[in-house]
């Protein structure tokens, strides 16, 4: 499969009567976005905002993170399954507005959605504080289930992120990038002396309000499958998690994922990028006996040499993520596992709710515990009643001078175990 | 005879020797089409006995009926006990959930065997591995996904209601989850209703999630 990346940079977002795009800037119709959003009879209000890197704005609490990409050439839309209809994605030509991101915000659940802050010590451990964010803060009809809640201000997000991706379709990218993966035999034949390196994405797939959707399908009931990287590039696994702010993957991170770009980044250099595994992390023993069984037996399969597992969230999935590490350690295959750790504020209690000698080689995305002062800022969009119950603060977090004792935890993408953010330790 | 998708539930009518039923079915490793009457494979035509009275056409439509019939109620039968059963009074046999969740009773009770206990979440880890220590198995993951242990209070698990020889597998994980839950400590003194409630239903669907699952068979 071959995708093409055209990549145009934003600069800045204004609201404008018209949407559109015109010397990297964004221009953004809010009336006509505010109608897209309350075609959902779900939807009581939409609120939208912008967020622009280095200004005094905390944005809480926040639900997903969505970059705006259209399909330009090759099969299906971005978000096949969701927007687009069912057809499989990842060839052809894609473009993706960099440096902006779609953020939904909205009180789903009180204790788990996050904190983005654009200034300050907050703003070095979430990547969306270097974005110019277009931000739609929903709020829900009376009495609404926080099920239909998540999946309402879920597809808005999605909605609103096409509607800006199409007002980039007769442009000219500043920048392009070829991926590009090929079937078995003829990656074989291509690079017989590289090692052959799969992938192991786990999907968090514990209930409503934990979900992932591949191609629209809950991945809590899925087999562990193949799908080809650049698929995932548009758009065919998004996010319906609203747990744990610092090391949920948001759709951002989906369309974005550093592992899969590394990987093609020494694709035929270093080594063979044979594809994507995607397993889920169920609640029920039976299913990640049955995930992590099928994961293994798909290395066996593809005869690779070597695998990256990532995980996503903690507690029950740290289970998961050593079932899959040791299956796949005895097929043979060495494996590299990228988590990240729960070990305490003071660093010194075990990392995982798991271990093996078979996860000898692990990447950590920092510790979840690590605590922090948060400044006041000038503005917040969203609300702040919630940061005293929020996942990594706790009873008086939200001082009365206005900053913030927590831990990093509350910060989205704080801690992602793809490997998007900056900590880890060595 | 073998037949693909749900044979086992077919597997009573093995001896009838023909089927017809809606769609297709697969007849001594062939497909064969079932809009019409299949052709019985216990002999061949030229030696089938004549009965005296009953036409050839006659005898194949009395046991087209009878095996429409049979398959008809082993069909019945299957479809019962897919979806109720192993069950008594309605209540699934194989699972007892163990919670501290009153949304998890309130929602789940008469469906599945609750036991409600006004515990800690420290207690209820406990009172899972006394379970395990008298045979039962754990059937659910006791920690949360994403959800660190004491950050919430509640907690359900679901383990089996029969029981056997101590299952290693489940005595490791339950004294490891104490463990982890050990080293957490309680954030919170109190919580406003509505985050409790959250907390509630956030757990009840972990729990709801593994159903489907664990009454599959």
């Amino acid at each position: 499969m071959k995708l093409e990346m055209g990549y145009i940079n934003i600069q800045d977002i204004k609201f404008a009567s018209k949407s559109e795009i015109k010397n990297g800037v964004l221009y953004v119709d809010t009336a006509a976005v505010k109608a897209l959003v309350l075609e959902d009879e779900n939807i009581k209000s939409v609120e939208l905002d912008i967020a622009k890197p280095g200004e005094s704005v905390r944005i809480t609490p926040v639900k997903d993170v969505i970059e705006p990409r259209v399909k330009i050439e090759g099969r299906g839309g971005i978000f096949p399954g969701i927007i687009a209809k069912v057809d499989t994605v990842g060839e052809g030509k894609t473009y993706a507005l960099k440096g902006m991101a779609v953020i939904t915000a909205g009180k789903i659940v009180g204790f788990q959605e996050g904190i983005i802050d654009m200034t300050g010590v907050g703003a070095d451990y979430t990547p969306f504080s270097k974005l110019n964010n277009l931000v739609m803060v929903c709020e829900p009809i009376a009495d609404l289930k926080q099920h239909e809640y998540e999946k309402a201000v879920r597809i808005a997000g999605f909605k609103v992120a096409t509607y800006i991706g199409e007002l980039a379709r007769t442009l000219t990218p500043d920048s392009t990038k070829v991926f590009e993966t090929y079937d078995l035999k003829t990656g074989i034949a291509k690079f017989p002396e590289l090692p052959r390196v799969v992938y192991v994405q786990m999907l968090q797939s514990q209930g409503l309000l934990h979900d992932t959707y591949v191609y629209g399908v809950d991945a809590k009931r899925t087999l562990s499958t193949l799908i080809n990287p650049t698929e995932i590039m548009d758009g065919a696994i998004v996010s319906g998690n609203c747990v744990s702010a610092c090391d949920k993957n948001t759709t951002y991170h989906h369309l974005n994922n550093p592992v899969v770009e590394d990987m093609f980044e020494q694709h035929g250099k270093t080594l063979n990028f044979v594809g994507v595994i995607i397993t889920n992390e169920n609640v029920y023993l039976a299913d990640k006996m049955r995930s992590s069984d099928w994961t293994a037996k798909l290395c066996r399969m593809l005869g690779v040499d070597g695998a990256i597992v990532s995980q996503e969230g903690f507690g029950n999935p740290d289970t998961d993520l050593i079932m899959n590490c040791k299956k796949i350690e005895a097929e043979g295959v060495k494996t590299v596992i990228i988590t990240d750790e729960y070990a305490g504020q003071d660093g010194k209690s075990q990392s995982l709710a798991d271990a093996d000698v078979a996860a000898d080689a692990v990447v950590t995305g920092g510790n979840a515990n690590q605590f922090i002062i948060l400044p006041k800022l000038d503005k917040v969009i969203g609300t702040l009643n919630f940061v005293d119950v929020i996942a990594g603060g706790h009873d008086g977090s939200l001082r009365p001078d206005g900053t913030i004792e927590a831990e990093i935890q509350v910060l989205t993408g704080a801690t992602n175990e793809l490997g998007f953010n900056k900590l880890s330790a060595r | 005879m073998r037949l693909s998708g749900e044979s086992c539930y077919f597997a009573a009518a093995e001896d009838a020797s023909f089927f017809v039923v809606c769609g297709k079915v697969k007849l001594s490793g062939k497909w064969t089409e079932t809009d019409r009457p299949l052709k019985s494979r216990k002999a061949p035509k030229e030696q089938q006995p004549i009965i005296a009275g009953i036409s050839q056409a006659n005898k194949r439509r009395q046991r087209l009926c009878f095996a429409n019939f049979l398959l008809l109620g082993v069909v019945v039968f299957c479809l019962f006990t897919r979806s109720v059963m192993p069950t008594e009074g309605g209540v699934a046999l194989n699972i007892v959930i163990i919670t501290n969740n009153p949304l998890v009773k309130s929602k789940l009770e008469g469906e599945f065997d609750i036991e409600f206990l006004e515990i800690t979440y420290d207690k209820l880890f406990e009172k899972v591995r006394d379970y395990v220590h008298k045979g039962h198995k754990l059937l659910t993951h006791p920690l949360s996904g994403s959800i660190k242990p004491k950050e919430t209070p509640y907690k359900s698990v679901m383990i089996s209601k029969k029981t056997g020889k101590m299952d290693n597998e489940s005595l490791a994980i339950i004294e490891n989850c104490i463990e982890v839950a050990r080293k957490f400590p309680i954030i919170r003194s109190s919580l406003p209703q509505s985050i409790k409630e959250d907390f509630q239903l956030v757990d009840c669907t972990l729990i709801e999630s593994a159903i489907p699952s664990a009454t599959a068979f």
